[in-house]
């Protein structure tokens, strides 16, 4: 008997999943059924020739280079728009990766369907090439002084699983930022603390 | 902050070079430069520049506080005074409660308010004149009402005698209603030329012995409340068109005052001429200085702030965001009208107060964070403006009216806005040269009417005579006054020296983890296997094989040596970690031990021994989270600490224990933090009772140990208490402090007065006198029978007492005790026993959990359990610590460790507290960055900048003097070897003799050789003569 309400009630769950999935076109991020699944991926975009390796990075400004390290501009959200295509977006700039008329990489804030979305290409070494769905021009770190050379080089990337932890400033004040109740005489919140031992209360 | 800080000393030369560098550098001033407040990146809570700053205002800071005249005069009718609309307004709208016809009365009780700012000690009174008073008509070409103008003369002349600056504002909103009527008020903009008439005559009349004029107050919330969303008189909603025309003719009336002051008085009254914009301030959401948000925070600074700063101190026109947002909506400024209206204020004036900020919060948030910080915006005018001299004319927030007099919270608003004004004058270079607390007395809050109260001065308007009352935010705003701000108190400078020799350094780490799995099965496995490597890849037991297994050893338990590595590596000595109770006793009784655990922990001791390094073992490590709080299952059913045979089973626990691993352990908790474990019961008789076991428990495992073990082992028992220390919120309030001395005696004293003798000779065991006596009234007030508090038997008072060997506290941060009081949102809650409530003041730097870094509590804590219990028992500090999300750079830890132990060590040098030890709370995090010097496994067990700072610190054995050597371990040499020290002391000596033995025993050598060589050759010679020739005589001599 138990059995069988518990398939059943697997059965109501699994239609239930498959509901948002079947109407929505993509599914937000902050969706907490998905927080565990790869929607929106955590990725650094790892590049190498030969010679060198280096991350693709987006700074603050919008600027797009090349990282030899792991760093919190390198840190990108790769989300799926449609089958195949991806939208590419810098951690801790909020910012597109968009690419323009010329090919330059540059990090906006406002998207830009046209020139902020790319076709994923997984080749057959594992690599990935990121090809813009509309200009076609693959994402390169390379610099653009020999555009008649037949392979671009940098345009091959090992998307990696972010492991670097918050060490972001921004993010931490984001945790510490403070609300403050403009309607109450105790702006600050200094009222109703409890007393809390961190060994008794936090600890687990 | 800024890279342009003030020096105090030039600070004329300074401000001559930063006016040049304005002029020159057009970036600097032009206007959007205020963008890069955001963009700098944030400090940390602890860094200088941050944290609450210690020092005083510049010498002739003008200290203020002020009134405006619809709030507080009154007399509305009186004296030829003409209705105002913010009179019509309440009178049709509100009930005869909601008018200000009488209010605060200060157009009688003048005198009384100069009473009040003689009590602050202020500098400065800013209040406005009211217009329909002086010209009932609005007409300032008529005859002006002579009794109002004796009034303000009279008021003027007696603040000059008191030495009190007055710094007038001649309108606060107050329009006389004939104009509302005659014109639609500040929509027409021949109110410009009314405004200016009337500015000429009150120049022409008080201008002599005025030196500071602020033409309109806060023109921001007349044209949007007043005109715009109608909660404001006159009440129109016109919405934005309404608003921008009527803040357009608002800024025009303003230049033109000034232009008149500028052109007819000036000369001969040299006085200074602003107005007093009102903004609130924004921070970029979520903490997040994007590009984006940074330009939202822009835009809405400009759509209040810079709507009428722009014009006035700006380029002399709207800022560009608002003529994007507004279009044809905005009235614009014609080129000519540009550069008439620009530069058209001596100084910048500033409020920021409740009714910008909430309006702020309502309207022109665009998303962002809306923040009280007085010092951001301060910073922000002085980039966006280019420096201009600055006057926070109004600032203050407001109380509930059921808070009375004692209006703790307001003060610490208070300090937390005035600090933010030092801040921005020592650290950010902003011109700021005076300060006015709003308001001087209670008085009608506009749309809120008498319901919140704003001033320093309590008024009960239920009272005929509305005596002024200093609040207890008067008081702090007089001392302040009078220190002239935040003067270091002396004994906050760090000392030098070092801890005692024998002081523990130690690590405090929760229960720890048994982890049974072996490094290797391969030990314990007595089975032989064949591989099955072709076909299906199994493993077989071969029948018939058995193998030689060798036995367990502690080496199996891999995790054991890492974790105790990671200890080891800090350099502490002491390590202090938790068993488990219902690990070792399933049942609760020693009908099931757990062997292999107490093998386990019996490992974890002898590695520490290995290692020399000392163990502090917690037998009852009870937790919010852990099954059953801990203990063992059937016992938490069977009714826990409130069931008496609890505390037997305890004893039984505490015995295994004592006998398994006696041996290896130096110090014995039997219970951490009993009092937070009490507060999970619910209901006075069930916590009290809870807490009246627990200590029964803790004496009986104490005299096991003395009775069975102590000759044997020698090791000190003790129960460690969570102990923050309890700071009176409000400093003048006598409930406070009894309030926290109360709430000491409720967390530490119900413990430690059964268990240790004090000082008060009345105490005769048992609870604290003070307890009992509070509970006995509180029972008595509720109407119940009797105390919830249990009594001890003498037999039990007689096990009690004495029944500790140290002192330890678990001590992490300082909290704020008031009396329990019920407000909105306690009013749910049921008051604890203790009758007092928790605050914090919103100036300690605090974590990311939100505690509280408070160093100087530990040092007070030190000190009261030092006076109540005798310097005896040494006192160990057996946790601290703090949480710091940074995964390696923890700043806030390091400053944590630094200050908490300099502040140990003034305790224990300067009070002569008998501290023995301080261990840090906890070694290793367990997920995410937290309070671990360590991070956790996951993150491959780095260690974080402050164990570097521990480290140090141990090492130097506290912080000494850089001249001073540290001898504990050298002490110790020289004790050992007597003859060494001789030799140590008389080096010089004995290196000087044994050169000259060498020298003399070599020149006795050399003379020995020559005068053998001299008499063999002689010999030789004679042997040459006549030979043979024996040899025998020679050497028989």
């Amino acid at each position: 008997m138990f059995l069988r309400t518990k398939s059943l009630f697997l059965c109501l769950a699994s239609v239930l999943w498959i509901i948002p999935l079947s109407l929505s076109f993509y599914l937000p991020d902050a969706n907490p059924l998905l927080s565990f699944n790869s929607q929106v991926r955590e990725r650094h975009l790892y590049t190498d020739n030969h010679r060198r390796g280096m991350y693709l990075q987006m700074t603050l400004d919008g600027r797009v280079s090349g990282s030899d390290a792991q760093t919190s501009y390198s840190v990108l959200e790769l989300k799926s728009v449609k089958p195949g295509h991806v939208v590419i977006v810098g951690k801790s700039s909020s910012l597109f990766l968009c690419v323009d008329d010329a090919g330059r990489l540059r990090g906006q804030g406002l998207y830009a369907e046209a020139d902020c979305t790319f076709r994923e290409l997984l080749l057959a070494d594992g690599y990935t090439r990121f090809l813009s769905s509309h200009h076609g021009f693959p994402v390169s770190l390379a610099s653009r002084q020999s555009p008649d050379r037949p392979a671009v080089p940098f345009t091959r990337f090992l998307p990696i699983r972010n492991t670097l932890m918050e060490e972001d400033d921004s993010e931490r004040a984001a945790g510490s930022q403070k609300h403050f109740n403009m309607d109450s005489d105790d702006l600050l919140g200094m009222g109703l603390d409890s007393m809390v031992s961190p060994q008794f209360s936090v600890d687990q | 902050m800024q890279s342009r800080p003030l020096p105090a000393a030039r600070p004329g030369l300074v401000l001559s070079i930063l006016l040049v560098i304005c002029g020159w550098d057009e970036a600097t001033c032009s206007p959007g430069e205020g963008r890069r407040i955001w963009q700098q990146p944030k400090l940390d809570p602890v860094a200088k520049e941050q944290a609450f700053l210690h020092d005083t205002f510049p010498s002739e800071f003008l200290w203020g506080s002020g009134t405006s005249a619809f709030q507080t005069e009154g007399a509305w009718l009186q004296e030829g005074k003409g209705p105002s609309v913010w009179d019509h307004f309440t009178h049709a709208h509100a009930g005869a409660a909601a008018t200000a016809s009488v209010a605060s009365d200060s157009y009688n009780r003048w005198q009384e308010d100069i009473g009040a700012l003689e009590y602050l000690g202020v500098r400065s009174y800013f209040f406005s004149l009211s217009w329909p008073r002086l010209f009932p008509d609005g007409n300032a070409g008529s005859q002006p009402n002579a009794a109002a103008v004796e009034h303000y003369r009279r008021l003027i002349e007696r603040l000059l005698e008191k030495g009190i600056e007055p710094v007038v504002t001649l309108h606060h909103w107050d329009l006389p209603q004939v104009l509302q009527e005659q014109y639609g008020g500040w929509k027409n903009s021949s109110l410009v030329d009314l405004f200016d008439e009337y500015a000429a005559f009150c120049f022409h009349a008080f201008g002599s012995r005025v030196r500071f004029w602020l033409t309109l107050h806060n023109p921001y919330v007349v044209a949007v409340q007043g005109y715009g969303t109608g909660v404001h008189a006159p009440g129109e909603t016109a919405g934005s068109p309404g608003s921008l025309m009527v803040a357009h003719n608002m800024i025009r009336a303003h230049a033109k005052a000034w232009h008149t002051y500028n052109s007819h008085f000036r000369s001969a009254q040299k006085g200074k001429v602003s107005i007093v914009l009102g903004s609130h301030w924004v921070e970029p959401q979520r903490g997040k200085a994007t590009g984006a948000n940074v330009e939202l925070c822009q835009q809405s600074m400009e759509a209040v702030l810079g709507w009428f700063a722009s014009p006035i101190f700006g380029d002399g026109d709207y800022p560009v965001s608002l003529k994007v947002k507004y279009g044809a909506l905005l009235p614009t400024f014609t080129p000519e009208e540009k550069l008439w209206v620009q530069k058209t204020a001596d100084f910048f004036a500033l409020s920021f107060g409740p009714n910008s900020l909430r309006l702020g919060q309502d309207l022109v948030h665009y998303g962002q964070t809306v923040s009280p910080d007085l010092r951001r915006i301060l910073g922000w005018i002085n980039v966006e403006y280019g420096n201009p001299r600055v006057l926070v004319a109004e600032a203050g927030w407001f109380s509930e009216a059921s808070v009375g007099r004692e209006d703790t919270v307001a003060i610490y608003l208070m300090k937390s806005f005035i600090n933010q004004v030092l801040q921005a004058i020592r650290f950010d270079g902003v011109k700021v040269f005076g300060y006015s607390a709003w308001s001087l007395v209670d008085g009608f809050e506009w749309n809120y009417a008498y319901t919140v109260r704003r001033g320093l001065f309590y008024v009960d308007f239920s009272n005929p005579n509305r005596t002024r009352t200093p609040k207890t935010s008067a008081q702090y705003y007089r001392r302040v006054v009078r220190d002239n701000g935040f003067p270091s108190d002396e004994a906050s400078g760090p000392v030098t020296g070092h801890f005692p020799c024998d002081f523990h350094w130690g690590i405090t780490d929760s229960a720890v983890q048994v982890k049974f799995f072996p490094f290797s099965p391969q030990f314990t496995d007595p089975l032989l296997y064949s591989w099955n490597l072709t076909g299906d890849g199994s493993l077989r037991p071969v029948p018939g094989v058995k193998l030689h297994t060798r036995p367990a050893q502690c080496t199996d338990y891999l995790a054991i040596r890492d974790h105790l590595r990671l200890f080891a590596s800090t350099g502490a000595s002491h390590y202090r970690f938790a068993l488990n109770w219902s690990l070792i006793l399933p049942h609760g009784d020693r009908s099931n031990v757990n062997t292999e655990a107490l093998r386990y922990y019996r490992c974890v001791l002898t590695e520490l021994q290995k290692l020399d390094l000392d163990a502090v073992v917690t037998l009852y490590y009870p937790t919010r989270r852990a099954p059953h709080l801990g203990m063992p299952g059937p016992l938490y059913d069977s009714g826990g600490w409130l069931n008496y045979s609890t505390v037997e089973a305890f004893q039984e626990y505490a015995a295994l224990c004592y006998q398994e691993l006696g041996p290896w352990v130096r110090y014995w908790i039997t219970i951490n933090e009993p009092n937070r474990l009490v507060d999970i019961y619910s209901g006075d008789k069930q916590m009290h009772g809870a807490a009246h076991n627990l200590l029964l428990a803790h004496a009986k495992a104490w005299r096991l140990y003395e009775r069975d073990h102590s000759s044997q082992h020698s090791a000190l028992v003790s129960l460690a208490l969570h102990a923050d220390w309890a700071e009176p919120a409000n400093p003048f309030l006598e409930s406070h402090t009894a309030a926290a001395q109360r709430f000491l005696l409720f967390e530490l004293g119900r413990f430690l007065d059964p268990l240790l003798e004090t000082r008060e000779k009345q105490s005769k065991g048992g609870y604290p006198q003070e307890m009992k006596a509070y509970l006995e009234e509180r029972a008595r007030v509720s109407g119940l029978s009797e105390s919830p508090l249990p009594t001890f038997t003498e037999t039990e008072k007689a096990e009690l007492r004495g029944a500790m060997s140290f002192i330890a506290l678990n001590h992490y941060t300082t909290h704020l005790v008031s009396p329990y009081f019920h407000t909105s949102a306690t009013s749910q809650q049921k008051s604890p026993d203790h009758g007092c409530m928790i605050l914090s003041d919103p100036s300690w730097p605090s974590s990311g959990l939100g505690q509280t870094l408070v160093p100087w509590g530990l040092r007070k804590i030190l000190n009261w359990v030092s006076r109540r219990y005798g310097r005896a028992l040494p006192v160990i500090i057996t946790a601290s610590g703090i949480d710091d999300q940074s995964p390696v750079e923890d700043k806030l830890r390091q400053h944590y460790l630094k200050s908490y132990l300099q502040e140990a060590l003034k305790a224990h040098k300067l009070d002569g507290v008998n501290l023995k030890g301080f261990y840090v709370w906890k070694l290793q995090d367990r997920h995410v960055p937290q309070f671990g010097l360590f991070t956790s496994t996951q993150h491959q067990s780095k260690a974080k900048a402050s164990v570097a700072v521990y480290r140090e610190i141990i090492a130097r054995n506290g912080f000494p003097n850089e001249a001073t050597v540290q001898t504990c371990r050298l002490r110790g040499l020289h004790e050992s070897c007597a003859v060494c020290a001789w030799m140590f002391r008389n080096k010089a000596l004995l290196v000087f003799g044994a050169c000259l033995l060498i020298t003399a025993v070599m020149l006795a050598a050399l003379v020995f050789f020559v005068t053998v060589t001299k008499r063999h050759r002689g010999r030789r010679r004679r042997r040459r003569r006549r030979v043979p020739v024996c040899l025998c005589p020679y050497l028989s001599q």
